[in-house]
Formats: C-alpha cells, sequence, structure tokens
C-alpha cells in the first residue's frame, strides 16, 4: 500500500499536524501536486499567516517573517562565557528567504529557502547547536511554490485595527553609555553586525538598537535586510521594569523591519504577493546602487516594507517554554510607505563624541516625516 | 466479561472483549443499535485479519483511556505532533501496515488511534526537503519540467 492510496480526507488529516512551520509547508507543497493542492485549502492558507495576537485582523506571510526555530550561524566570533551571554543569539532567527536576480534584467530569477536540517526538538542540543555555529542549513529552490503568489499580508475582515501609538513610547528606553561600550567592543569582532546607532523608529521610539544584517540566503541580491533586536530586552540589561513592554513581558524584544538604503522604483500595490515584494526589494536595492548620487551621501534611508505608520504592537508571545517574551513588529498598517531619511550614518567614534557633548542618549539626528501610501 | 467475534476482510474470528472493541464508535454503535451483546460474528469487511489484530492490541492497551470528548475540535489535536512511547513502538511498523491500521482505524471510527497515526506520517513528512520526503513515502515528481518552466513564466511579472 502507498501513501497515495489513503483518501485524500486521510492526507489533509495527517499534513494538518504540519501546519505551523512553513517549512514543512514548502516541502509539502513541492513534494506532488496533490499535496500541492491540498494546502491551497483555505484551512492551511490561513495558517500561513502570523496574526498580532491582540490585533488579529492582519496577519503577514509566514515566507516572509522569522524563522524562530533556524539560528544565525556565527561569523567567526570568538568571546569568553560572560560576552556570549551578552550577545546571545538563542532568540534570533532566520530570514529564511532569499532569491537571485538577473542582473541585466534585474528580475528575480530563482527563489529559495533555507531549511534547517534535523529540527532538534531538544532544547540544549539546540543551544549547543546554535553556540558551537553547528547549523546547517540547506538552501533549497522554492521558485515555483505556489505560496510566493499569496498576499504578503492578509487581512481579515470585521475587526479595526488598533491604534497603539502610545505603546512604544513605553517599550523603548536608551540604553546607558557603558551598556553600548560593552556591546560595541563585542560587536566589533563581527563584520556583519553594524555599530550600534541612536534608534529612529517611526516617531514614537527612541533609543539605542543593535542591528544585524541578514544577507538573504547568502545574498545573491545583497539584500539590505536587517533584523533588528532592541538589546534592552536582552538578559542581564538593566532593570527589567524599564524595559517591559506593555503587555507586561519583559525581555526579547524583536523588530523586524526590511530596510534597504535608497531608491523608490515603484509603487507595489497593496495587494502585493510574498513574490513581488521581494521583486519590490531587489528593485529598491538596485536602484539605490544605480543611483547612488541620487541620494545624500552619509544619510541611511530606510523604507518600512508594507506598513504603513500608525500601529506598532506585540507581534506575538514566544512559544518556547523558557522564554518569556514578546516580538514586536512594526506594523504599520499594509501600505507601502515612503523612503524616510532616517538618520545621519556617524562613525562609531564620532557617535561617542557627539553623546560626549551632549550629555544624553538617544538623539535622533534626523528624520522625514512618514507619508503613507494607501 | 462478555466478548464479542470479528470477523476480518479474510475471514478470520477473532475473540474480543466488548469494553475492548468498543474503542470502535463503529462498533459501538453497531452493539448498541443490537441491544444485546451478538452470537454471530461481526464482520468487519474492510479490515484483514493482520490489521485487525494490531488494531485490537491497540484498543486493549488503552481500553480504560478516557473516550476523547465528542465535541472535541478537530484543529486542537492538530497542534503537538507528540506522540506516546508506548504508541511511538506500536507504529514501528512498515509503512504498508502504518497505512492500513490509519485506515481501519478511519473506518472503526477510533480517533486516538488514527491520531496516532496520523502524526507517525506527519513526523516522517517534518523537517525534510521534498526530495528527502518523495524517497521517504517513494512517491513520484509529478511537477513535470514544463509545468514548472509555465509556473515561472506565469511569475514573470516584473513589468510595472
Amino acid at each position: 500500500m502507498h501513501i497515495h492510496d489513503l483518501p485524500t480526507e486521510l492526507h489533509i488529516e495527517i499534513l494538518k499536524y504540519l501546519r505551523s512551520s512553513i517549512s514543512d509547508q514548502i516541502s509539502i507543497s513541492l513534494t506532488c501536486q496533490r499535496w500541492s493542492k491540498i494546502l491551497d485549502a483555505r484551512v492551511f492558507k490561513l495558517s500561513r499567516y502570523n496574526y498580532l495576537p491582540q490585533y488579529y485582523n492582519i496577519g503577514i506571510h509566514k515566507l516572509f517573517d522569522i524563522d524562530e526555530d533556524t539560528f544565525i550561524p556565527y561569523t567567526g566570533m570568538s568571546y569568553d562565557r560572560k560576552q556570549s551571554e551578552l550577545y546571545y543569539k538563542r532568540d534570533l532567527g532566520i530570514l529564511g528567504l532569499g532569491c537571485e536576480y538577473d542582473r541585466d534584467t534585474a528580475k528575480v530569477t530563482n527563489f529559495s529557502y533555507l531549511f534547517r536540517h534535523g529540527a532538534q526538538d531538544n532544547e540544549l542540543e539546540m543551544q549547543m547547536e546554535e553556540f558551537f555555529n553547528i547549523t546547517n542549513l540547506t538552501k533549497v529552490d522554492i521558485s515555483t511554490c505556489p505560496f510566493l503568489d499569496e498576499p504578503l499580508i492578509i487581512h481579515k475582515p470585521g475587526l479595526k485595527i488598533m491604534n497603539t501609538q502610545h505603546s512604544d513610547r513605553l517599550a523603548v528606553s536608551p540604553m546607558e553609555q557603558r551598556t553600548i561600550s560593552k556591546y560595541r567592543k563585542i560587536l566589533s569582532q563581527d563584520p556583519d553586525i553594524h555599530p550600534i546607532r541612536p534608534m529612529s523608529v517611526g516617531k514614537h521610539a527612541q533609543g539605542h538598537i543593535l542591528t544585524r544584517m541578514l544577507r538573504i540566503a547568502k545574498c545573491e541580491c545583497d539584500l539590505d535586510v536587517r533584523y533588528i533586536c532592541s538589546t534592552q530586552y536582552e538578559d542581564e540589561l538593566g532593570p527589567s521594569s524599564k524595559y517591559r513592554c506593555p503587555t507586561g513581558v519583559s525581555r526579547c524584544r524583536y523588530d523586524l523591519e526590511v530596510f534597504w538604503p535608497a531608491g523608490v522604483v515603484r509603487t507595489p500595490s497593496k495587494d502585493v504577493t510574498v513574490r513581488q515584494a521581494v521583486q519590490a526589494v531587489v528593485n529598491g536595492v538596485l536602484s539605490c546602487h544605480l543611483n547612488e548620487g541620487v541620494m545624500e551621501p552619509g544619510y541611511g534611508y530606510v523604507r518600512s516594507f508594507g506598513f504603513a505608520s500608525v500601529i506598532t504592537a506585540p507581534w506575538k508571545i514566544w512559544g518556547r517554554d523558557s522564554d518569556d517574551g514578546c516580538r514586536w513588529w512594526h506594523l504599520e498598517g499594509v501600505h507601502y510607505g515612503p523612503w524616510k531619511k532616517v538618520r545621519r550614518i556617524k562613525s562609531a567614534d564620532e557617535y561617542d563624541n557627539a553623546r560626549e557633548l551632549q550629555g544624553h542618549e538617544g538623539d535622533i539626528v534626523d528624520r522625514m516625516e512618514t507619508h503613507s501610501m494607501s | 466479561m462478555s466478548q464479542i467475534i470479528l470477523l476480518s476482510s479474510d475471514n478470520v474470528e477473532m475473540k474480543v472483549d466488548k469494553e475492548v472493541a468498543e474503542r470502535s464508535i463503529l462498533i459501538k454503535n453497531m452493539l448498541e443499535d443490537v441491544g444485546e451483546t451478538p452470537d454471530q460474528a461481526i464482520p468487519i469487511p474492510n479490515v484483514n485479519e493482520g490489521v485487525l489484530r494490531k488494531v485490537i492490541e491497540w484498543c486493549e492497551h488503552h481500553r480504560n483511556d478516557p473516550p476523547p470528548p465528542a465535541d472535541e475540535d478537530s484543529d486542537s489535536r492538530k497542534k503537538s505532533t507528540d506522540i506516546e512511547e508506548w504508541d511511538q513502538k506500536f507504529m514501528q511498523v512498515d509503512q504498508e501496515m502504518l497505512f492500513e491500521i490509519i485506515l481501519a482505524a478511519n473506518y472503526l471510527d477510533i480517533k486516538p488511534l488514527l491520531d496516532v497515526g496520523c502524526k507517525t506520517v506527519a513526523n516522517m513528512i517534518k523537517g525534510k526537503s521534498p526530495e528527502e520526503i518523495r524517497k521517504t513515502f517513494n512517491i513520484q515528481n509529478d511537477f513535470t519540467p514544463e509545468e514548472e518552466d509555465q509556473i515561472r513564466r506565469e511569475n514573470e511579472w516584473a513589468e510595472e
């Protein structure tokens, strides 16, 4: 007897157990046509989105979300145990989606996804794997995966988006200088990690962030996608009450924003698909490279991807038993925002000097107002 | 304790405690309809001897389990692929038997056994690449290169 001898209803029963993992869903959809069709059912489609717990009318496609079970491999950093705890990456994930593009036409030719081999159920094994850089990732071509043509963001009808502008004021506090210095020392050993800079996230937040550039799928398209981890939510950093997020859950704040440095090439539609979103990012990056002169040198430019401007809300509660943090997603609606000139890029020394003169934390150097496009 | 006789599709009779057989909602309903313990064997036409013995083995081990809530949302049963140790060992069979057990559990309406069977298969899929899944279950790749090319062409949408 072959698995395909089972009736479709039983295939559905089996595959329902794998709904929570986008990696598994991708694999299933690419295995055979029968399973691909099954996964086209609404019950599976809806499971491919992460929803805001409190504002659950909005979901973002898991393809474009961080895979929490896959860790960023270390890049040759070596530090002592204490320091490693300070910059402990257990809670980081990886954006598994990647692409390749044709340099002549700027068209994305292939989409790929990073699969983690041998999913570890054991927490200790996972930590060991992470700590010793044993992350085993395989890039799989998913260009024909139908999920790429699903909307990046979905709206469940009938529920209102709540304005939570006040929330991130509560959530973000500047780090102390000594903490920044400590981090800078650690991070200076890792070429992939940017120096700590003043944070400028919308007009309601101010503080410091640690940015890590994730090069999607080894960066065939050289995307600047930064996974932003608010360090003030990590362990051992200051009094927890100061860094508590509005839900009362401390630690482990994550922001994911898609940054690319410059250049609006096109106005994406509201119904943009995952595939289109990636292409838009590529266009943005290429445009930047091709039009570097257009942008003011020395400034960073940011475009919130698929988001408007008003909502910053806790994205989801972490599932692991040992973690009680929540991830934050700068979900700002279902639109593309315009480019924002967010900050003047300073060297670490320049930043330190400026800070000493000003004598306080967290100045935002420059910012342009956001004008969302619907 | 009263016993009943089950008759497999290959005409093998098996004596089973009524309590054990009633883990099957199908059999339980049949017995309720009849109103008394039947003298004659109850035919189970879709399940052969080997599979029926396995199903009975499972039912005997789980004879004292509380029945699953009748109104249990099927989604709530789909959250975890964890399987009890005994059930894991029970399901260490070849794929043909595994699928037969799933079919039998579905036919006999034994939801907990169906869940264990489906979870076992799900765990065999979990974490694998498409190619590994095909290899595991001997599934043909029925996406032809032409179809894949066509999908790619359809998605060359990069026009403004």
